[in-house]
C-alpha cells in the first residue's frame, strides 16, 4: 500500500458517492428523499474535485449546490408537494430511455477510454521554486507580474486574478445573468 | 505519474451524464427534471476540471503561438469553466424553482405531463 | 515578525516539534516508506484530538454558563444543586440526555428522522478546522479557510430540514423551513460582511488574516501589511453586521424564530427526545462556539495580544495566544448569551425583512466603501515613508470616519424610506411561512 494506492481509493469512495447518489436521485420515489441523495452525489463530486487539486471549486461546489442549490429544491418541494410520495414518479419513457442511453454511455465510455488525450506526462505542475519571466508577464498583462512567485494552481488568488483579467467578459456576462435571474425569481414567484 | 489515469475521471463524469438525462428523460415531475439536469451540469464540471488538471498545462505550454507561456504558468480555463457553469446553474435553479412555485399555484400540481395547455 | 516572536507549539505538518518527536522516537521501529505517514497521521489526529478536547470541554461549560448567566439577568441564582456552584450540572444534564427513552414516531419516515438527527453534528465538528487556537494550533489552515467555514456550516440545514421533513409534523415541518428561510437569508450579509475583512487582509485563509491584524503601531507588521490593527477599528459596521448575521445564523434569541416555543412548540426538533434531541443542542452550541471563535479571528484579532507592541503574548516559555484566543471568543459567547437573556424575539417577516431590506444594502454600501478606500490608501500605506503608530492612526480615523458617514447615510436613507412607505410589505400566506418565498427564491 502505497500513497498511490490511498489516492485510488479516495478517488474510488468519492467516485462510488457521487455515482451511487446520482442512481438514488433516479431511483427514489419520492421527489424528497431523491433531493438527499442529489445532495450525496454532490458532495462526491465536490471529493472529486479535491483529487484534482482544485480545492476552492471543491468548496464553491459545497458551498453553492449543497448550501444554495439543493435546499432551494428541498424548500421548492416543501412549498408545493404533499408530503406523501408519488407511486408512479416516471412517466412512459422508461424502456425509451434505457433504448437510448445504453449505446450513449457505451460510446461515451470507450471515447474516453481510447482517445488520445495529450496528456502532460505527469499533469503534476510545479510546485514552487519558479518566478515569472518578463516575456510571461507581458503576455498575461495584469494577471501576473515580473518576479511573481510561481503561482500554484490551487491558488485563489491567481484563479481571482485570471478572472478578472484573461476572462473578464465571461465573469462580467455571469454576473449580469445572476442578477437578471435573482430580478426574473422574485417577479415569477410573485404571482 | 499520476496517480489517477485521466480516464477514470472521465468514466465517471460519462456515468453522471448519463444517469442525468436519464432522471431528466422519464420523470414525471418539474423538480426532479431539474434534478437531473443539475447532475447533468455537474458531469461537465467535473470533465472541464479533469481536463484542466491533466491537459491543459500541455496546451499552454505547447502553444506558444500568440503568447510565449513558459513552461510553468498554467492555464486556468477549466476551473474559470467550472465557476461559470456553478454560477449559472444558480442561476438557472432559482428562475427554475420559481417558475416551479408559480406553476404550482396555478394548476396545484407540478407534474409535467399535465403541462400541456399549448399543445394543439 | 510575530512568528519569530513566539514559539510554536504545535502545527501540522513538516516541521512540527511533535512530528519530529514521533519520528525520532516512538516510530524508529517501522519501514521508512511507513514512517513519515504514520508521523502525519499521528500529529494531525493528536491535534485535532486536542482541539476536539478543548471545544468540546467549552461547550460542556457554555451550557452551564448560559444558564448561570441568563439566570444572574433575570435575577436567578441557576443551577446550584450538582457539585459545588454547579459545576457537574452539565454531566448530570448528559446522563439525563442518555438514559431517556430513545423514540422514533410511528408516523416519521424512519431513515430521515434519525439520518437528520445524526447528520446535524458532523458539520458542526468540521468547521473547527479552520480555527487556529493559538499560533500553529490549527487542524488545517487551509488557503480557502473562510470559505470553507461558511460552505460547511451552510451544510447544517440539510439535516434541519430532513429532521423537519423526517418527522411529519406540521410544526417540525413549519420550523425547518423557517430555519432555512433565516439561514439562506442571513448567510449573505454574513458573506457580505466579511469580504471587506477579506481584502483588506488580502487572503482567506484564517492564518492570514489573524497576522495581517498585527498590533497597532508594534512594527510587528511587514511593512507591506495593512497597517490598522484589529479588524473592528477599521471595520466597526462589518463586525455589528457579523455579529446580528450570526445570531440567526445559529438561531438565538433574538432570531430563534425556527424553534419559537411560544408559536410552533420546538420547532424541527419537535419530535426528538433524548439523545437525538440532545445531539441538536450539541450542534447548535458548537455552531456558536466556532461562530464566535470565527468573529474573534475575523475582527478581534486572534490569538493576538490586545497590547500593544506583543506585551503578553508571551509568558516565559508559554505563549498565550490560547488564552487570549480563548477570552475573546468567551466574550463574543457572552454578548450572545446577554442578548438572549435581554431581547424578545422577532416576527417572521420582520425578521426576513430585515436581511433583506437593512443587512445586505448596508453590507454592500460598506463593502464598496472598504473597497474604495483600500485603493485609495493602499499605496500609501505600502510606501515606506510614513511609519508606525503614525500611519497605523490615519488609516483607522479614515476608516472610522468612512464607517460613521456610511452609519449617518443609512440611518437617513431607512428614516426617510420608513416615513414614506410606513412599514414593510410583505404578506403572510396560511402557512405562515409564506414570506419566505421571496426571500429563498
Amino acid at each position: 500500500m502505497s500513497q498511490q494506492t490511498v489516492v485510488q481509493l479516495v478517488f474510488g469512495v468519492m467516485a462510488a458517492l457521487s455515482l451511487g447518489g446520482a442512481m438514488g436521485v433516479v431511483m427514489a420515489r419520492t421527489v424528497f428523499v431523491s433531493a438527499l441523495w442529489l445532495i450525496l452525489s454532490f458532495v462526491g463530486v465536490a471529493g472529486l474535485y479535491i483529487t484534482l487539486g482544485a480545492g476552492f471549486l471543491a468548496v464553491i461546489q459545497v458551498l453553492v449546490y449543497v448550501g444554495a442549490i439543493s435546499v432551494l429544491i428541498l424548500f421548492a418541494i416543501m412549498l408545493t408537494e404533499d408530503v406523501m410520495g408519488d407511486e408512479h414518479p416516471n412517466n412512459g419513457q422508461v424502456g425509451l430511455a434505457i433504448i437510448l442511453l445504453t449505446p450513449l454511455i457505451f460510446l461515451l465510455g470507450k471515447w474516453g477510454f481510447t482517445a488520445n488525450w495529450p496528456v502532460k506526462a505527469a499533469a503534476i505542475l510545479p510546485r514552487s521554486g519558479l518566478s515569472v519571466d518578463a516575456a510571461t508577464a507581458a503576455a498575461l498583462p495584469g494577471a501576473l507580474k515580473t518576479g511573481d512567485a510561481f503561482l500554484v494552481p490551487d491558488s485563489v488568488a491567481y484563479l481571482g486574478r485570471v478572472l478578472m483579467t484573461e476572462h473578464f467578459l465571461a465573469f462580467e456576462v455571469v454576473s449580469v445573468v445572476l442578477l437578471v435571474a435573482l430580478v426574473g425569481a422574485i417577479v415569477i414567484a410573485r404571482d | 505519474m499520476a496517480m489517477i489515469p485521466l480516464w477514470w475521471y472521465l468514466m465517471v463524469a460519462a456515468g453522471l451524464f448519463t444517469i442525468g438525462l436519464y432522471g431528466a428523460l422519464v420523470r414525471k415531475n418539474a423538480v426532479s427534471v431539474l434534478m437531473g439536469i443539475e447532475l447533468m451540469l455537474n458531469a461537465v464540471n467535473v470533465n472541464a476540471v479533469a481536463f484542466w488538471r491533466y491537459v491543459s498545462p500541455t496546451a499552454k505550454a505547447a502553444a506558444g503561438a500568440d503568447r510565449p507561456v513558459g513552461d510553468f504558468v498554467v492555464g486556468m480555463d477549466g476551473q474559470v469553466f467550472a465557476v461559470v457553469v456553478i454560477a449559472l446553474a444558480a442561476a438557472e435553479a432559482a428562475v427554475g424553482l420559481a417558475m416551479v412555485i408559480a406553476l404550482y399555484r396555478s394548476r396545484r400540481s407540478f407534474n409535467l405531463p399535465q403541462m400541456d395547455q399549448l399543445q394543439g | 515578525m510575530m512568528m519569530e516572536l513566539m514559539p510554536v507549539w504545535l502545527q501540522a505538518g513538516a516541521g512540527n516539534p511533535l512530528r519530529e518527536f514521533l519520528l525520532e522516537n516512538i516510530l524508529t521501529g517501522l519501514s521508512e516508506a511507513w514512517r513519515p505517514l504514520v508521523a502525519d497521521l499521528l500529529t494531525w489526529s493528536l491535534t485535532c484530538a486536542l482541539i476536539m478536547g478543548i471545544v468540546q470541554v467549552t461547550m460542556l461549560y457554555c451550557t452551564l454558563l448560559e444558564r448561570k448567566f441568563v439566570g444572574r439577568i433575570q435575577d436567578r441564582i441557576g443551577p446550584n444543586r450538582v457539585g459545588y456552584w454547579g459545576l457537574l450540572q452539565p454531566f448530570a444534564d448528559m446522563v439525563k440526555m442518555l438514559t431517556k427513552e430513545d423514540i422514533t414516531p410511528a408516523v416519521a419516515h424512519r431513515s430521515v428522522y434519525n439520518l437528520g438527527a445524526i447528520l446535524v453534528v458532523p458539520p458542526a465538528i468540521m468547521v473547527f478546522a479552520i480555527l487556529p487556537l493559538s499560533l500553529g494550533l490549527v487542524a488545517s489552515d487551509l488557503s480557502v479557510g473562510f470559505l470553507y467555514f461558511i460552505s460547511v456550516a451552510s451544510v447544517v440545514i440539510v439535516p434541519i430540514f430532513m429532521a423537519g421533513w423526517g418527522s411529519r409534523n406540521k410544526f417540525a415541518l413549519i420550523g425547518a423551513m423557517r430555519a432555512v428561510a433565516q439561514t439562506v437569508s442571513y448567510e449573505i450579509p454574513q458573506v457580505l460582511s466579511v469580504v471587506g475583512v477579506l481584502l483588506l487582509a488580502g487572503s482567506l485563509s484564517t492564518g492570514d488574516i489573524i497576522l495581517a491584524q498585527g498590533t497597532v503601531g508594534s512594527g510587528a507588521q511587514a511593512s507591506q501589511g495593512f497597517p490598522g490593527g484589529w479588524f473592528i477599528l477599521t471595520q466597526p459596521i462589518a463586525f455589528v453586521i457579523y455579529l446580528m448575521a450570526t445570531t440567526a445564523e445559529v438561531e438565538r434569541t433574538p432570531f430563534d424564530i425556527p424553534e419559537a416555543e411560544s408559536e410552533i412548540i420546538a420547532g424541527y426538533h419537535t419530535e426528538y427526545a433524548g439523545i437525538k434531541f440532545g445531539l441538536f443542542q450539541l450542534s447548535q452550541y458548537f455552531m456558536t462556539i466556532a461562530s464566535a471563535a470565527l468573529g474573534s479571528v475575523l475582527f478581534l484579532g486572534g490569538w493576538m495580544s490586545p497590547f500593544p507592541g506583543g506585551l503578553l503574548q508571551t509568558l516565559g516559555p508559554l505563549n498565550l495566544g490560547f488564552f487570549w484566543m480563548g477570552a475573546k471568543t468567551l466574550l463574543l459567547i457572552l454578548g450572545f448569551m446577554w442578548l438572549r437573556g435581554t431581547w424578545p424575539r422577532l416576527r417572521s417577516d420582520q425578521l426576513m425583512g430585515f436581511a433583506w431590506k437593512v443587512l445586505v444594502p448596508l453590507s454592500l454600501a460598506n463593502l464598496l466603501i472598504t473597497a474604495l478606500l483600500g485603493w485609495l490608501l493602499h499605496g500609501w500605506w505600502n510606501a515606506s515613508g510614513a511609519q508606525g503608530l503614525g500611519r497605523s492612526a490615519v488609516v483607522v480615523v479614515a476608516f472610522l470616519a468612512a464607517n460613521g458617514l456610511l452609519l449617518f447615510g443609512a440611518m437617513l436613507g431607512f428614516g426617510r424610506l420608513r416615513a414614506k412607505g410606513g412599514r414593510p410589505d410583505i404578506r403572510f400566506e396560511a402557512t405562515g411561512v409564506g414570506s419566505s418565498v421571496e426571500g429563498a427564491a
